[in-house]
């Protein structure tokens, strides 16, 4: 008896290829955003490349780390200066890491899009968390710089509140460039509904 | 059991699996893939819930988060490798918040081996902002020690406790996401045992695991987060991280398959594992393997 199922599990193993999907799972961490919460939940929305980041303790001694962001770009709200400080929960000290394991993690010399909210306030100030950092990256082929989603997906439209987001663009398929996803940002933060 | 049974679902398991995609630790470096995975140096980690009572029994059944706590740690237990989570109700509740000193092994931790569960309104003053829950994962980065892990539940948010589906609550007219509480925990306890989002990982893993960051109707372990265990805790007692070529077969590198067929694949070496003797034990529900472990048995 126990032959046979196992044998039977095996079958369906073997033809389960056939029946599947691709699955796109997970489980739960953030609320959800779609694009247009991303914006009018956002104070500032700024394009910038990450040029420092460290760690410091804030007033009452925990340990933070701040995310520089020069080159910037303002979409939305108003930045004092031409930098940007992102700051963000947890950091080294005393030879121990405190590691907050949901936040996205901003790379020196690397370009994003961030619609932040709540900074110096807030665990990871963006809106969403990881859905409303987005990266800036260069792609040879158009010469262009083009938009990704924090975890590579290209950014490739938008379907009315929500943007379009491929891991592999298909045929005719693209990337937005950066300027476009720059208009889409002042169009629906200039939007009578927001 | 029959040995060529168990050949023939190894082969299956390894043939079926290409590398390029798998599980994701909390790394000594973050962002450096080749560091070694920060890990627990002791079996069984203390974790104690403090998450207490809804007012009416949970759509799962159960009577109280804590719980759900358990079932959670049962899950992650249930896979009999060598460290274990020892749930605990209760108890001596010490704020994790506060900055590094003798009552905090790290900024916003308790002391070393202090893992409570609570619901709070906020991380230690700093908003949830989106976030629902998280784990404050506090380690040695030089040797890759976990010393505390408390996970805060954002308050703030509909919880309940169910299988399948995201639900949503329409009483206000706009849907309103309900969070099931199990899964919840499922997932901040593998972060406690040192497992990280695959999605996140560099570069980003597409996989099914109850471990990705992104929202599903997944609610169960999930192949690859079992790899990711054993992995990074290999089969034998706890101890300094296993070099990767001392990793069992099951624990190779895994790659996607698509999901029923890992499920299969999972059930069926459950099935061998089983009739190689796992016992349930106690009222806590905690399982301990008295046979072989499951890289062994296969």
């Amino acid at each position: 008896m126990c032959s046979r199922r196992l044998w039977l599990a095996l079958a369906l193993a073997c033809a389960a290829p056939l029946l599947s999907l691709p699955v796109r799972a997970g489980a739960l961490v953030v609320v959800q955003r779609d694009f247009a919460q991303l914006v009018s939940g956002a104070e500032q929305v700024v394009e910038g490349t990450v040029v420092a980041v460290e760690e410091a303790p804030d007033a009452s001694g925990i340990q933070r780390t701040l995310v520089t962001l020069a080159d910037l770009l303002v979409l939305k709200g108003q930045v004092a200066g031409d930098r940007f400080v992102l700051d963000v929960a947890g950091g080294e000290k005393g030879g121990l890491r405190s590691s907050v394991l949901d936040l996205p993690e901003l790379r020196l010399g690397e370009r994003y899009v961030l619609f932040v909210a709540a900074n110096g306030r807030a665990v990871f100030p963006v809106v969403g968390v990881w859905q409303g950092v987005f990266r800036v990256v260069r792609d040879d082929e158009r010469q262009a710089e083009v938009v990704t989603t924090y975890d590579g997906s290209a950014v490739t439209g938008r379907a009315g509140r929500n943007l379009l987001r491929r891991r592999q663009p298909r045929g005719g398929e693209k990337a937005v460039s950066v300027q476009e996803f720059r208009n889409w940002v002042l169009e629906e933060a200039s939007s009578p509904s927001r | 059991m029959k040995s060529w049974q168990g050949s023939l679902f190894l082969v299956l398991l390894l043939a079926s699996a290409s590398p390029s995609e798998a599980w994701d630790c909390i790394r000594t470096r973050r962002g450096d893939a080749a560091s070694p995975c920060v890990r627990w140096r002791s079996s069984p980690v203390v974790v104690r819930s403090f998450l207490g009572s809804p007012p009416r029994s949970l759509a799962n059944g159960t009577r109280t988060w804590d719980d759900n706590a358990v079932l959670a740690a049962e899950e992650w237990n249930g896979l009999g490798g060598p460290v274990r989570i020892s749930l605990e109700i209760g108890g001596t509740f010490r704020s994790p918040c506060g900055a590094q000193g003798p009552r905090h092994a790290c900024d916003n931790t308790g002391p070393a081996g202090d893992n409570p569960i609570l619901f709070a309104n906020d991380f230690c003053g700093r908003d949830f902002g989106d976030i629902i829950q998280l784990t404050n994962n506090c380690f040695r980065p030089d040797t890759g020690e976990m010393i505390a892990a408390p996970v805060f539940i954002n308050a703030g948010v509909l919880w309940n406790a169910y299988d399948g589906p995201i639900r949503f609550d329409l009483s206000t007219g706009t849907p309103v996401p309900v969070y099931d509480i199990r899964r919840v925990l499922l997932h901040e306890l593998g972060h406690v045992l040192g497992l990280a989002h695959p999605d996140e990982a560099v570069p980003p893993q597409q996989v099914t695991a109850i471990m990705n960051s992104r929202v599903s109707g997944i609610d169960r372990l999930q192949p690859d987060d079992i790899n990711g265990y054993f992995s990074i805790y290999g089969s034998g007692p706890p101890g300094p991280a296993p070099s990767p070529s001392q990793g069992c077969m099951l624990v190779a590198p895994s790659g996607q398959l698509p999901a029923p067929l890992w499920i299969l694949l999972f059930l069926a070496g459950l099935r061998l594992r089983r009739s190689a003797g796992m016992k349930k034990t106690g009222t806590t529900g905690k399982v301990q393997s008295q046979g072989p472990s499951a890289c062994r048995s296969l």
